[in-house]
């Protein structure tokens, strides 16, 4: 890596050059010695946040050290941890659910998503989580939008930290989950402004405010308003599992995988109580009607054939303003954040 | 040290020489037993001492590399001698954990220079050691600090460094 010498002023350049060399050396790292030492770096305290995020630094420091972290770090659905922002909207673990809690903030109409920390299934208050997203709820007139950001403090759909947004109709029913960015290489745009991809590919591409619409959440309607549990069902456009992800940085699926459709477990009426139950496994503490677990099903006629499914994606109350989401393939931290916050809108039909 | 034991001599790649327990390297060294095997054979049994030529190290380095050996790998002297405890702290785990506390509390550049060394040696736990220690240097760093710290040129292109900075700023 030495710069040829020229002659003059030789001693002075010299000592530059080895100094440059020096530096070099560090930058130049053998990529097999550098993930030797990200590795060390994961196993020492890193394999958890808040610590993790030392490992997010080395990813930032430059290319090379970039690409190595690619290689140390295993996607989400392999390592079952949330590490880069791309973590976000890559499919959850199969074998255990990802332990998330969401605060809210009433007064501000916010919503915060946090991975939570601690060990604890009852989620104590003093689990300060690491921050995920932050959502705000918009009423534009009946319909209403909740923006999903990356930053908490400036959310809205023109800035470089939104990640997608949910749309509820006219009556609160029916909500649409868009996401800022394409859910498989080739998707469209519903609505097209300002699509734009860098030129690089070692970042994830990039598309700044493109909305994809990548699944919808309807609540049924009923109309004699008895105060019954709630039917829900989810059409999701799930990022493909199956393919190989390329790498932990990397966002979107190479194709299109099809729909993948859930369902919510039917609670049972518990005559002894008086009310309508569902086993949630400790994770959840208060009775609401916001509370449910959704299941992936294949055949929609059947509801009833679902009850031993695996558990995909769970939400409920456990305290005041605070509530636990569970999630796991097929659906991302997204897509569950997205289909939580449309249990919190206020559905007057169908309560 | 009563046993008669064989040494060999290590050339450093400016040309110093160092003397070391062949029992001792071989223990340590994968890279150096596999030169002693393939010395071995044109070796009379006795007298005559190998020289083996380490083009990769430097003197300063291979200096300290045999000082961690001659701890680390010589039983008989970490048994045998009281004075090496007075590295052992009560609650470390191992006898020599100060002592590797110390050894790899060096400058960047010694440090890589043992971390290329222990690679190139083949000695597993300075090997481990090493990295652990670049490791150590990295937790709590900012970006900057690290690029700093190690001379490290920010190579991004704009936009790639706009999505660098999102990612960061989320992760803390």
């Amino acid at each position: 890596m030495a710069a040829p010498l020229v002659p003059r002023e030789e001693g002075l350049r010299q000592e530059g050059a080895v100094e440059q060399e020096e530096e070099d050396r560090w930058a130049c790292l053998l990529p097999e010695l550098l993930a030797e030492v990200l590795r060390r770096l994961e196993a020492s305290g890193g394999e958890r946040w808040p610590a993790r995020k030392d490992v997010v630094s080395c990813a930032c420091v430059c290319r090379r050290w970039r690409d190595v972290a690619a290689t140390v770090v295993r996607p989400l659905p392999e390592s079952g941890k949330i590490t880069f922002l791309a973590s976000l909207k890559q499919p959850g673990p199969k074998d255990f659910p990802i332990q998330c809690f969401i605060k809210r903030n009433k007064k501000n109409s916010l919503f915060y998503l946090y991975l939570g920390l601690t060990n604890n299934p009852m989620m104590p208050a003093t689990d300060k989580g690491k921050f995920l997203m932050a959502a705000k709820r918009f009423r534009r007139g009946a319909p209403t939008e909740y923006i999903i950001s990356l930053d908490a403090d400036d959310i809205s759909q023109g800035n470089k930290a939104y990640v997608g947004k949910l749309r509820s109709d006219f009556l609160g029913t029916n909500f649409k989950i868009y996401d800022s960015q394409p859910p498989y290489d080739g998707a469209k745009a519903s609505s097209t402004r300002s699509i734009r991809r860098f030129g690089s590919r070692r970042i994830s591409p990039q598309v700044s405010s493109g909305n994809f619409d990548v699944g919808q959440v309807s609540y049924k309607y009923n109309l004699l308003k008895s105060r019954g549990p709630r039917r829900m069902l989810c059409t999701m456009e799930c990022p493909s599992v199956q393919e190989t992800w390329e790498n932990s940085l990397k966002v979107m699926s190479f194709r299109q995988t099809g729909s993948t459709i859930l369902r919510n477990n039917a609670p049972r009426w518990h005559e002894h109580l008086q009310c309508w139950c569902l086993n949630f496994h400790g994770r959840v503490t208060v009775a609401s009607v916001k509370n449910f677990q959704l299941v992936a099903t294949t055949d929609t006629s059947h509801p009833d054939s679902v009850d031993d499914a695996e558990i995909v994606l769970q939400f409920g109350k456990v305290g005041d303003d605070i509530f636990t989401m569970d999630y796991r393939q097929p659906l991302s931290a997204f897509q569950a954040f997205a289909i939580c916050l449309s249990s919190f809108g206020t559905k007057l039909a169908c309560e | 040290m009563a046993s008669e034991k064989k040494v060999v001599f290590l050339r450093s790649s400016d040309g110093e020489a160092f003397e070391v327990s062949e029992e001792v390297i071989s223990a340590a060294s994968v890279t150096i037993k596999g030169m002693i095997d393939e010395e071995s054979p044109s070796r009379a049994d006795t007298a005559a001492t190998t020289t083996l030529a380490i083009p990769n190290v430097t003197a300063a380095t291979l200096s300290r590399v045999l000082h961690y050996v001659n701890k680390h790998f010589d039983a008989a002297a970490v048994v045998g001698r009281p004075d090496d405890y007075i590295f052992c702290a009560p609650g470390d785990e191992h006898p020599l954990a100060r002592f590797d506390d110390d050894f790899v509390d060096v400058d960047n550049d010694t440090l890589i220079d043992l971390v290329h060394a222990a690679e190139y040696l083949h000695i597993k736990k300075l090997f481990d050691l090493t990295c652990k220690a670049v490791a150590d240097k990295l937790k709590g760093r900012t970006i900057d600090q690290i690029r700093e710290t190690f001379g490290i040129v920010n190579d991004y292109t704009v936009e790639e460094e706009v999505e660098v900075y999102r990612e960061n700023s989320w992760a803390f």
